[in-house]
Order: C-alpha cells, then structure tokens, then sequence
C-alpha cells in the first residue's frame, strides 16, 4: 500500500531538511522562528528534536508538514520526503502526501479526537481520506490497526466514543489514526506529555514496537529528556531556533557538547541527587523570544561559560566527533577517556 | 447545611405522593407538545375537525355571539361579519401559520445556515463578503422590505415565505459562522488537516455536527415569531389573501368590530397568543436538551 518509492538509493534519508529557514511576522516586522536548520531521517529511525518550549520544536514539525500558520513563511532552505522535495509542492499534492507519507500524533488526545465520532470511524476516515480500499477492507483494517495499537477487544472499542476511553486509549486511537495509510514517517509532537507516566511508558513502548514491526521513521518533539533516552536513536537539541548539537542518544547522555544540552541534562530531576531542603538544578534565564534573538550565539546570554567572542559571533555546527555535532566555540571537553564513538550502532541510519 | 438527625426514623424519606407530583410537574413540562400536536393535527386534517365550511357566508347570521345557534347549526365561537363560522375559519387558519411559519424557518435556516458555515470556512473574501450583506439585511426595517417584495412579486403563500426567509436568515448565517471558526479552531479540526483530508470534508464530518444543534435551538424559537409575522403581514393585507382564512386576516376584520363583536378578534388573538407561548416554550426545553451547558 505504500506509495512508490522503493526505487529510491538505499542511503537516501526518509526525511532530509537542509538550511531551512522560517520567518514568522507579526506587527509588521518578520522573525526568524528556524534559522538554517538541517536534520535527517533515515528509514526506520527515531530521532528526537529537544528543547524548552518556544525553541522551534513545534515549529518544525508544522514546517515538514506544510501547516505553518499564515503568517510563517519558508524562506530559505528545501525539505526532502523519500527524496522529493516538498516545500515546492502544491497544496493539493502536500494535502495527499499529509496522513498518507507523513502523519503527526499530536500532544492531547482528549481534544484532537472528534468528541462526537465513535474512534473507530475516526481510523477509518483517514483510509477514506486517502481512498484507500472500499468499506469492508477500512473495517478490517481498522480492526487490525486497533489490535496493532494495543486497543482489545477492537470490535467493541472501535464503536466507542472518545469519552468513553482513557487518556492512553485515546493516544493509542490517535496513533491508530496516524498509522492507518502506513506513512513513512510519523512525526509524534509531545506525544506523551499529556498522559501519566505509566501510561507514558506503554505508549512509548507501543511506539518503539511499531518502528521495529513496521520499520516507521518517527520524528519524536519533547521536551522531556528522559522520554528521549528511552526511544531516540539520534538527538536533536535545538535553542531559539537552532539546532546546537545533535549526536547519537549514548553520545549526547555521556559527552554533552554544547552547555545548552548539558544544562538539560542537569536539569534532570532524579530524586537521589537532589539534596535534602537543596534547590533543583536549572539552567538561569529563559529562552529569548524571536524578536531579541541575540546576534552571536543565542544562548551566550544564558551560558555559563560565555566569553567574549561568544557574544559577537554566531557558532555553525562543527564535528566534535564521528556523527556528534555542536554549534559552540568553546565545546565541552569530553569527560574521562576520549575515544570516539564509533560504536553507536544509530551512526548513519542503515 | 445543617442536619441535625437524632434517630434514624426522623430521616425524611419523599412520600410516594410527593415522587408521583414531581414527575407529573416534570411530564407537563411538555404540555406545548400537546398543543404543537393538536395544531398540527389542525393544519393536516382541517376538514375533519371544522363543524363547518370556513368560507361559506350566511348574511343572516352576521355577527352573532359564541353560542348562537340557527336551523340546528351551532356556531360555537359566533360568527364574523359575513356570517362564517369562528372556530371552522380559525381551524382552516392554523395551516397557514404552520406552514408559512416553518417553511420560512426551514428556507431561512437551510441557506442562513449554508451561508454561515461558508463565510466561516472561506475567512478571505467570501467570508466578510457574507457577513456584511447579513449586516446589511438586518438593518433593512422589516414591514419596509416586505412591502418592497409583496409589490414586486405579489402577495401569496409562496412570497410570504420569500419575505421571512429574506428577513430572517442573517440570524442563521451569525450562529453559524460562530460555531464554525470555533469548531475550525479545535484541535480535532486541526488534526483532519494534518491527516489530508479535504475542507470540503472537514465541514461535512467535524463543523456541521457542531453547528446543527444551535441552528435547531435558534429555528424553534423563531417559528414562534414567524408566526406572528405572518399574522402581522396578513393583518396589514400584505399576507394571506381572502377568503383564505388566516389568524392574522381574523383580527385585521375584527378590529373594526372590536366594541360590538368582540369575538372575532379575539379568538384568532388567544389562538395566536397560545401557538406562540407553546412553540417558544418548546424552543427553551429543545435548548436546554442541547445545551449541556445549561441556562
């Protein structure tokens, strides 16, 4: 059922986004909301984008799937799905590819399911979306996706309405509905953020099981570093609109580069290492809004380590090691041994 | 509260008397659906429950009070100035009402409606463009633009309807644009879009469920006031043509005879008056069916 592609080069990425560049207007004057962000999926890959909020994560995901607000616009940069570019396509051929070559599962799922449709007939309409098969093969296939997702005894829950169904019912229905026309990439915005951490652990397994049974590349949008350790392969960091290091999940836990990722990493809360009447650890400031981005690295107003040079001269993405990237003049030396990373077995996708 | 409750026996239970006048109270809540039923059965079967022929004239018995009786035939609610019966005139009048009153709902609603779900799905041009003539419509006088378009296409059944419905659907277009930008607004909708599906289909699938039960509320209580309309129209000649009875034609005569004959403009008044009451109050219960939110 999947759409024609399998003509592609083997190495060519599910996703490839290269020197992308978003502007937001508001008031009359423009922002850069991404500034030259590059990022790739390979098959089967699960790559997470972090950061605190505000700092393009969301951003992104509404770029690849060509729902930006009005008021943003593409302004530099090409975005490549199975290796056609997409930034280009017209709205009708972008409106095919949503839900059938990429889907999102988005943050809530008490608001994102119609309250007044039975969620079986929700699954089936992105099969009716996309005219795939008649009415009798949509029911089967719904019964097969819900028993994919985890949802028992499918028959009776498919004619239940969202309400009847807890939260991670209803997320395992959105991911039913995200997966039904078996797009090649899912992009899961916050998936479980929502949800309590039970729950988010179920449903961060269903996802890992379907990369593995269906060979599903997932763009995994969290803030949540924890929930990243447990299903990325590869890590994005991004900061106001930049992406500042991004290294396979061992590397990035045991040699941060950039202070920003380090920061995160502190601001971990395991209840062992927080001292008794001690405050938590955080990182001082926020995340600057678009309009006062600063001109050198955005995050040197925040750094710890900041020096002079930092404050005039913006940081490009520089190879600390195989695969393990950070825009920092002053990268964080690796702790104990400095031996590479040459047996991250995400290196390269496949 | 308070509940000071020294031995179990001094808990008061509600009587069964008390249980069965509750739920008496609660079933004649909706007693204006045995009028609507009564008034629908009316204008459907008039000819089985006149007495008499609502047309047929008896120049000999002009005028006469409730009651009055000639040759064996009874005329219950007295006569008019031609000498037809009152109560066979304002059986035969209640198909007029129900009929303008909802087909004038049904046309203003069906295009307000379409109208409002269109202007709150094309938010460009097409929108305001909508949303303006509503405007403009709703600061047209009523009796003026209905006198504008009986003279243009003549006075009938048909063209009372016309009028109502080109007075009334920007009431429509209002809700309906409402309820759809916020529909479009919730996540729901947004998540059709980012699975590909098609406007055209968001708003049969996601906006229209959500936009009908307002539109429902708001025609049950406007066929309350397109009765009256009608019965305005037709009291100022604009309406329903004679000897085609109407309530509204009833009190137009009446009038004139108000301070001898009372009853011919009274009826067709407390007819009116009843219909009106029983239709808007069916319009508040519907609403409160609907609205989970209450009032």
């Amino acid at each position: 059922m999947r759409p024609v592609g399998q003509a592609n080069v083997v190495a060519e990425p599910v996703l490839r986004i290269e020197d992308l560049s978003v502007c937001v207007e508001r008031d009359g004057r423009s922002n850069l909301a991404l500034s030259s962000v590059s990022l790739s999926i390979s098959n089967g890959e699960i790559v997470g984008i972090v950061g605190e909020s505000g700092c393009g994560k969301t951003m992104m995901a509404l770029a690849i799937m060509g729902l930006m607000a009005e008021n943003c616009r593409t302004v530099h940069g090409s975005i490549a799905l199975q290796g056609l570019e997409i930034t280009s396509l017209s709205a009708r051929s972008m409106r095919s590819f949503r839900g059938r070559r990429m889907s999102m599962i988005f943050q809530e799922p008490m608001v994102a399911l119609n309250p007044l449709m039975r969620v079986g007939r929700q699954v089936e309409e992105v099969l009716a979306i996309h005219h795939i098969g008649n009415r009798s093969e949509r029911r089967r296939r719904v019964r097969e996706l819900f028993a994919q997702v985890g949802l028992s005894g499918s028959g009776f829950r498919s004619r239940q309405y969202p309400h009847e169904l807890s939260g991670g019912m209803r997320q395992r229905v959105m991911i039913a509905v995200a997966l039904a026309a078996e797009p090649a990439l899912l992009i899961a915005d916050e998936p479980t953020t929502a949800l309590d951490a039970t729950v988010q652990a179920q449903i961060l397994d269903l996802l890992l099981d379907i990369r593995s049974r269906l060979g599903t590349s997932i763009l995994f949008v969290t803030h949540d570093m924890g929930v990243i350790a447990e299903v990325a392969d590869r890590v994005v960091v991004m900061y106001a609109g930049q992406v500042v290091e991004v290294a396979s999940v061992q590397d990035l836990f045991a040699r941060p580069g950039h202070p920003y990722t380090a920061g995160l990493l502190g601001s971990i809360t395991a209840a062992s290492s927080v001292p008794e009447g001690g405050d938590l650890p955080t990182i001082a400031g926020r995340v600057p809004s678009l309009e006062e981005i600063p001109l050198g690295c955005a995050f040197a107003p925040r750094c710890a380590k900041v020096q002079a040079h930092c404050i005039d001269n913006r940081p490009q993405l520089a190879t600390l090691e195989t695969g393990h990237l950070a825009a920092c003049w002053f990268p964080l030396p690796s702790v104990g041994d400095p031996r590479t990373s040459a047996t991250s077995h995400s290196e390269g996708g496949k | 509260m308070n509940l000071a409750i020294n031995e179990p026996w001094e808990l008061e239970l509600p009587s069964t008397r008390t249980v069965r006048f509750v739920k008496a109270r609660t079933a004649l809540r909706w007693w204006p659906v045995a009028i609507l039923l009564v008034a629908a059965f009316a204008a459907a079967f008039p000819f089985l429950l006149a007495p008499l022929n609502p047309d047929i004239t008896n120049l000999s018995a002009r005028l006469e009070g409730p009651g009055y009786s000639a040759g064996g035939v009874r005329f219950i609610l007295g006569t008019d100035n031609l000498g037809r019966d009152i109560l066979s005139r304002l059986i035969w009048g209640v198909r007029v009402s129900v009929v303008v009153a909802t087909a004038s709902v049904l046309v203003a609603g069906g295009f307000g409606g379409a109208m409002g779900i269109i202007a709150g799905a094309q938010k460009k041009i097409l929108g305001p463009v909508i949303m303006r003539v509503a405007d403009m419509v709703l600061s047209i006088p009523f009796f003026l633009l209905a006198i504008l378009v009986v003279a243009a296409l003549g006075p009938s059944v048909r063209n009372l309807v016309i009028v109502l419905a080109l007075v009334r659907w920007p009431r429509y277009a209002r809700v309906a644009y409402a309820q759809t930008i916020e529909t479009s607004k919730r996540e729901f909708v947004q998540a059709a879009i980012a699975l590909g599906a098609r406007k055209l289909r968001i708003v049969r699938r996601h906006i229209l469920p959500e936009v009908l039960p307002p539109l429902v509320v708001v025609a049950t209580l406007e066929v309350g006031l397109m009765v009256v309309y009608e019965a305005a129209l037709s009291f100022i000649g604009l309406g329903v043509q004679p000897p085609t009875p109407s309530w509204g034609a009833m009190l137009s005569t009446g009038q004139e005879f108000v301070s001898t004959a009372w009853w011919i403009s009274t009826f067709p008044g407390l007819a009116l008056f009843l219909l009106v009451v029983a239709v808007n109050r069916l319009g508040d219960l519907v609403r409160d069916r609907l609205d989970p939110r209450g009032h």
